[in-house]
This record gives C-alpha cells, sequence and structure tokens, in this order.
C-alpha cells in the first residue's frame, strides 16, 4: 500500500449541468483504515461567468481579489459521523477576506498557492483570469477557469503533537462537507453587473490526501469559527453575542447596509465604519474576572484588528486604503482562550453610523476545538 | 571548538574547459556541510552594463552538473543543476524575496520576485494598468552590476551548496578520517542563451570566471570524534533528474496530442518521496522575440506551461493521482504547491501562456504592445506531487493540447526531478556504506 494516496470525491448530488447561486453541494469523503492529512483538503471546479445567456467577455465584472474563488461558497458546514458537526461558518467569503486582509499582502498573491485561488495581487487580473482563457488575448473566452482552493475549514486547520497532524477515519467516520453557493450579487460586482449576471460552477470535487492509519490516535485541536452578523444603526452600539465555543480571538468587518448584494459593491468589502471614536470590550477571562478592553484611537484599532488575525503584523492595512475605505476591521486578541459558552461578550463601539445608512457588522470567533 | 574557514581554488579549471574541481585533501580535518561556491560568474568582451544573468537562475545557471565524490564513491551530486537552482529560485514565500534576509544570504538568484509594475522600460506598460507586467526580478543582481567585459569587472555570486546538494543538509561533517579523498567536480554551462538573459552582446562568447570554494573545517580531534559520534547512521534526501524528450504538437487548435509515457528506471528500487517535472522550452522557443536576443523568463531552465496538460503518474502499476489525473492547470499548479512549497509566480507564468479574456481594451490588440504580450510567457509552470512509495516501476504520462501560439506548442526537454531517501552508514573500523533506502 502506498503510503501517501491522493483522493477526490465529486458531489453527492452531482450535477452535470454543473451549479448555480443558492445550490447546496454535498461532499462525503470516507476513508478507511486511513488517516486525513492536515491542511489537504481542496475544492476543485472551473468557473463561468454569464452576462444573460453570453459567457462573459469584456464585461467589467469582478470578483474579489483577496479570496479568488472562496467567494463562490457562503456557508461550509463540517461535521463527522462519529462525532457530529464540528464547525457551521455563515458568511464564509467574508471570513477569508477578512483574515486576508489582515495577514497578507499584495505581495502575497504573486504566488501559486493563492494564484490557483483565483485569488490575485489586482481585480483586474483576478476578473480577467475568472473569465477564462483566450488566445493572444482576442475573442471570445475558449474555455473556462479552473480553481483550486483550501477551505478555512476546520480540517484543514489540524494541530497536534507531531509535526504532521492526521486524524483517523476510526475517530472520525465519514467526513461530510456540506456548502451553499452564494448568491449571483454576493460574488460579482462591478459597472457591467445587473440582474442577469450569474455565475457557473461545473465539474466540482474535493481532493485530499491520506495516510495508512498507524493504530495510534493523538489528541487534535483544530481551529474553528463561529459568526455572527449583526447590523448597527446609531452613534453609540452594542452588540452582545454568545458563542458556544472556547475563543482566543474575534475579528470584525462591517459594510454598509445598502452595499450589501449591490452590484456595484463588493459584498465582502471590510468598508470603514465612519468616525469610530470608541471601541470597548467586555468579557469575563478565564478567572472569571471581567475584562474590559477600551480603544480609542484608529491605529490601536487597526492593529488590534491585525493582531486578532496574526501575530506577524504582516496585511494589507495602509492608510491608502484607510482612505477608499476599503480593508478596516477591528477585534480582540484575548491573550488566552476564553470561554464564552456560559456568558455573553459585549463590544460596545461610539461611531457616525446613522440609522439613515446602517452598517451591518460581522463578528468571527476564533476558537477550538479538541478530539 | 574552533571552526577555521579556508578558500580553495580549484585543482582543475580552465575558462575554455566546462570541468572544474575542487580537492578537500587535509589530513585529519573535518569538512562542514556549509561549503559556499564563490566568485561564480560569467565575461565575455562584448557584454555591457545592460547584460544580465539568466534572470530566474541567476548565476546558478551555469552550474549543469555538480557531484561531491570520495574517491570514485558519489557522495551527493545533482545532474541538470541550473534547472533545479531555476525552481529553488522561485520555490519560496514572494514577500520572504522581498527582504534584505535574501538578498545578503542568497546573492545570486536566490531571491527572484514577483512584482507588478516594476522593471519596466515600456511607458505604454507603464500606464496600462490592465497589463500589470509580472517580472522575474532580481533586485541583488541589478543593484550589483552586469556580466562585463572582464573578470574583475563582472559582477559574481555565491552559492551555498547545500542549496544544489541536498544530502549536505543532513551529513553535515565531513571527516577525511572517513571521507579520505573528497573532491568537488562541477561541469560548467556557459552558453549565452542559458546563462544570460540577452545574447546580444555574446558574439564574442562568454567564458566563466575562476570560482573559490568557502569551506569551514575543525582540525580539533576531540571536537572531530565528537562529531563522528553524531553520524553514526545519518539519513538523507537527494534530488536525482531523469530527462527525457516531450515531443511537439500541431494539427488545429486544441487538437490533443498523443500521450507521452516515460518510464522513469532511473527511480527502480528507490523510496522516493516527491517528483518536480519541468518542461523546458528549447532551440528558439527559449527567445521572447524574433530575431531571437532577449531570454524569455528562466529560458531553457524554465517550466513553460503546457496548454490543458494532462498529468498521471503511475507507481508499481497504480495511478497515483485519482480519476484521470491532473486535467486543469490550477490544480496542476496546487499539488505541485501542496508538495513542494509555494511558488513565487503570476497567472501568466504558468497557466499556459495565455493572455487572458478581459476587458475591451486588452481584447484589442492594437492597445496591447507587442512587450507585454511575449513577456505573459514567464516560465513557472512546475509540475509536482508527492509518490512516497518504493518504486519498482514508475511512469509519467503526459499530454497536451495544440495552441495558436507555435512556442507554446515546441518540443520541450523534459526534466523529471525526484526526492530520494538514501542511508549513510559508518561501521566502527571508519568504513562507510551508502545505499537507497
Amino acid at each position: 500500500m502506498s503510503n501517501y494516496t491522493y483522493s477526490e470525491t465529486i458531489p453527492d448530488n452531482f450535477n452535470p449541468n454543473g451549479y448555480t447561486s443558492f445550490d447546496n453541494v454535498d461532499f462525503m469523503l470516507s476513508f478507511p483504515n486511513r488517516k486525513l492529512i492536515n491542511s489537504s483538503i481542496r475544492i476543485c471546479g472551473t468557473v463561468v461567468l454569464k452576462q444573460g445567456a453570453a459567457v462573459v467577455a469584456d464585461e467589467f465584472i469582478f470578483i474579489d481579489q483577496d479570496i479568488g474563488s472562496n467567494a463562490f461558497f457562503s456557508d461550509i458546514t463540517t461535521s463527522l459521523s462519529n462525532v457530529g458537526m464540528i464547525e457551521s461558518i455563515s458568511e464564509y467569503p467574508r471570513l477569508v477576506k477578512t483574515r486576508r486582509i489582515a495577514s497578507k499582502s499584495y505581495t502575497d498573491y504573486l504566488k501559486a498557492d493563492k494564484l490557483v485561488e483565483l485569488s490575485s495581487p489586482t481585480s483586474m487580473m483576478s476578473s480577467s483570469v475568472a473569465k477564462g482563457y483566450t488566445m493572444n488575448g482576442v475573442g471570445p473566452s475558449i474555455g473556462p477557469m479552473d480553481f483550486s482552493f483550501k477551505p478555512l475549514i476546520s480540517l484543514n486547520r489540524m494541530a497536534s503533537a507531531s509535526r504532521a497532524p492526521t486524524m483517523s477515519f476510526r475517530k472520525s467516520g465519514a467526513v461530510r462537507i456540506s456548502v451553499r453557493l452564494a448568491r449571483n450579487l454576493a460574488v460579482l460586482f462591478g459597472p457591467s453587473v445587473d440582474a442577469t449576471s450569474s455565475y457557473t460552477l461545473t465539474d466540482l470535487k474535493v481532493t485530499y490526501a491520506t495516510v495508512p492509519d498507524d493504530g495510534t490516535d493523538e489528541p487534535i485541536t483544530m481551529e474553528n469559527v463561529t459568526s455572527i452578523k449583526t447590523t448597527i444603526q446609531s452613534t453609540s452600539a452594542n452588540i452582545a453575542a454568545q458563542v458556544p465555543a472556547i475563543c482566543r480571538s474575534m475579528t470584525c468587518s462591517a459594510l454598509v447596509q445598502d452595499h450589501e448584494f449591490s452590484p456595484v459593491y463588493n459584498n465582502v468589502g471590510c468598508e470603514n465604519v465612519p468616525d469610530m471614536s470608541r471601541l470597548q470590550f467586555l468579557f469575563n477571562d478565564s478567572t472569571n474576572k471581567l475584562v474590559t478592553y477600551q480603544i480609542n484611537s484608529q491605529s490601536e484599532i487597526l492593529s488590534r484588528f491585525v493582531e486578532s488575525v496574526d501575530r506577524s503584523g504582516h496585511s494589507s492595512l495602509s492608510p491608502w486604503h484607510q482612505c477608499r475605505s476599503t480593508n478596516f476591521g477591528f477585534g480582540l486578541d484575548f491573550g488566552q482562550f476564553i470561554d464564552l459558552r456560559n456568558q455573553t461578550i459585549q463590544v460596545q463601539l461610539t461611531t457616525g453610523v446613522t440609522s439613515t445608512a446602517p452598517m451591518i457588522v460581522f463578528l468571527y470567533f476564533n476558537g477550538i476545538i479538541q478530539m | 571548538m574552533s571552526i577555521k574557514t579556508k578558500l580553495i581554488d580549484p585543482s582543475i579549471y580552465s575558462e575554455t574547459s566546462s570541468l572544474c574541481v575542487f580537492e578537500l585533501g587535509d589530513y585529519n580535518t573535518t569538512y562542514l556541510s556549509s561549503m559556499r561556491l564563490m566568485n561564480l560568474g560569467v565575461h565575455g568582451d562584448d557584454l555591457t552594463d545592460d547584460d544580465r544573468y539568466n534572470s530566474q537562475a541567476g548565476i546558478l545557471s551555469m552550474i549543469k552538473n555538480i557531484t561531491l565524490f570520495d574517491g570514485s564513491v558519489v557522495l551527493s551530486q545533482l545532474n541538470s543543476a541550473n534547472v533545479w537552482g531555476s525552481f529553488k529560485s522561485v520555490n519560496r514565500d514572494n514577500s520572504d524575496a522581498f527582504t534584505m534576509r535574501h538578498m545578503y544570504q542568497d546573492a545570486t538568484a536566490l531571491s527572484v520576485q514577483s512584482r507588478i509594475g516594476d522593471n519596466l522600460d515600456d511607458s505604454a506598460v507603464l500606464q496600462n494598468p490592465q497589463f500589470p507586467r509580472i517580472s522575474n526580478y532580481n533586485e541583488w543582481l541589478d543593484l550589483n552590476g552586469a556580466p562585463l567585459e572582464t573578470e574583475a569587472l563582472s559582477a559574481k555570486g555565491y552559492v551555498d551548496l547545500r542549496v544544489l546538494l541536498k544530502g549536505l543538509q543532513n551529513i553535515r561533517y565531513l571527516p577525511t578520517m572517513i571521507f579520505k579523498s573528497l573532491r568537488l567536480e562541477i561541469i560548467f554551462d556557459t552558453s549565452p542563451s542559458v546563462v544570460l538573459a540577452d545574447v546580444t552582446n555574446s558574439g564574442a562568447g562568454i567564458a566563466s570566471c575562476r570560482p573559490v570554494l568557502m569551506v569551514d573545517c575543525v582540525n580539533d580531534m576531540e571536537t572531530q570524534m565528537e562529531m563522528l559520534q553524531s553520524m553514526r547512521q545519518v539519513v538523507f534526501d537527494e534530488i536525482e533528474v531523469e530527462r527525457s524528450v516531450l515531443n511537439a504538437v500541431g494539427g488545429a487548435l486544441g487538437d490533443r496530442s498523443t500521450e507521452q509515457n516515460y518510464i522513469l528506471k532511473n527511480y527502480d528500487n528507490k523510496y522516493v518521496k516527491r517528483l518536480l517535472i519541468a518542461a523546458c522550452p528549447t532551440g528558439d522557443d527559449v527567445f521572447l522575440d524574433d530575431p531571437a536576443t532577449t531570454v524569455d523568463g528562466g529560458g531553457a531552465l524554465g517550466a513553460m506551461a503546457l496548454y490543458q496538460a494532462n498529468l498521471q503518474v503511475v507507481s508499481n502499476g497504480s495511478n497515483v493521482l485519482p480519476g484521470g489525473g491532473l486535467t486543469k492547470a490550477n490544480e496542476i499548479m496546487a499539488t505541485c504547491t501542496d508538495a513542494w512549497g509555494d511558488i513565487s509566480t503570476s497567472p501568466f507564468s504558468y497557466l499556459g501562456g495565455y493572455i487572458f479574456c478581459g476587458l475591451a481594451e486588452e481584447c484589442d490588440q492594437t492597445n496591447v504592445p507587442d512587450k507585454v504580450k511575449q513577456t505573459t510567457f514567464l516560465t513557472r509552470a512546475y509540475m509536482g506531487l508527492r509518490v512516497e512509495a518504493n518504486v519498482s516501476n514508475l511512469q509519467v504520462n503526459l499530454s497536451r493540447e495544440t495552441t495558436a501560439i507555435k512556442k507554446l506548442d515546441g518540443v520541450r526537454n523534459l526534466h523529471v526531478f525526484g526526492e530520494v531517501t538514501k542511508v549513510l552508514e559508518i561501521a566502527d573500523d571508519m568504513t562507510y556504506n551508502i545505499r537507497y533506502i
């Protein structure tokens, strides 16, 4: 038996005509007598962008450059038959976007592992690539572009004492990954986008790698995400959330409500919250002591946001981006694992948001689960 | 412990010969594996400030084969070292390549970066944001000069031999008590189209600069004995290569070539961890322009994209890749990065050499400067995967489709690099044995 095996699985609800917005697609991963290798799960497929019935060629239609093909999948749920559901991420594209802007700069998109997702350093490049192949830059597409990305799910974020974490089939049972495709206007944006703009995914499959089960099991820790979506519509807002997870940080981004599912605006845009002058987090720490973080400066808000994702400080945040109301977020690294299952965490904001231009706030709680 | 650093001149070398030999024969000395090959470069009578080394492989482009011998025993070896070096120069985090660390650490080609809007000499390109040219950029070489008329004037670089001789990453000590007749043999390639980024000024020919080997060594016996104790058995990986030819494709646009099957005999009875496949252009296909002067990306050392390639690897009679193998460009590249780590590249560099279906201006040929059309053919379309098996029969099956672009359809030199595992065992009587596992 080979030590290392590449495997792939097609959707349970296979559709030869492809999948479009709002479709649910289920993948079942079965690997008896073997162990799943951490960070080996990829979702692959091809994409065709259409305007009406015609394949897009010259139109100004974009997909988000930072997240590429992640944009097609609005919700991802992961279940193990022996354990149950371990993660359900809604607003998945925004999760990826939020993490990317806080941990990647444009040079990071000139790398194969991002380019294969259809991410790229410029929106123009992402758009061109997603529209498919042509020869010498002339004429219509001669073939759709494929993509391959590693979804940001628990099974791709395992850790253990050994260098290469693996999860045995004995322990997990079959793995089910269920995805729901995003609506067209959640993916596509730009001057040419209208009600007839759409995308179709074909040849969808999940690929993964396994090694033989050696009969040993070590404790596995997986990072997971819990997402909450809420709205603020006054200058003084209080967001209270009860999160069924043990978390190490929370990361937030916002979007003007009117920009959601708008053909012109990027649906995963992380827009500036106007005049944010005070940000306060209230929760109990591991010793049940009330912790209050009050942040009053913009630069600290941004640096705390970056730290909530990655401590390297490497990011896409810059004054240039802030001036254009892109790449803004806020968050907090708790500095320890906090059990939020039996308490309410509160985020208090003083901003320039009013009821005439309410904003949607997306909160992602970065937690861990153990197996 | 005192470590001495020595400079060793070649015992065999001439500018007109491709062979260069260094002998490491000091008695009762232990050489450390941190050997650096210095003063690497070329010079030529007509070379000017505008000339540059191969933009992907830098001065590594001139090392064709390199072998570390002990007498007649091969301790570590890499053939097609310049093709491998070309890969290693982009096999890294792109942001990391921007840092000073790599400029100093790998003052050769190993700081190649992918950038947008850089290295541009065509104002039309600069003003056209639809075509951010992705450059194969080597900051260090640009800052520090060019290959010029004489050895003294030419820009030169160095390479840590552990980059090329992977075995030296694990065989950290080379005691002459055990390895009594150490010898480093290098075969240089000084073909202008391989070493230089432009062959315009190489009509009078180019010659290598005289290299120097820098070694760190220990003479203290007590320390040497401690080192010996730590290396009774050393498991190490080595990069081996099998070369073949990928036939040209013809016919109408989209016609698929007959699948070519390569039986890789070189890997029989070895444990193969990973494979890396580079389909390198040949002849005039290595150039951007006509007449052929400017080398495209890594040129003959780079991996040019194969249009709609289908790749399958068969190990011991079983397909390594599920289904029909890898049939899509991004999937092929994704599998390669999963196996070998990240690759600094751009979409133009591996997606079959296409310009993409874009906006109105992009699709209008008159708005596309020739330089931009040409520079879309960068050469980083590597294919790779994990095998992780004891191999008794290893085969690669490859096919591709015809394009509308002649150079994409041409003959390729196929380099299949395999990472194999070996073990060095040292007996009490100081004899040793190297075998595959």
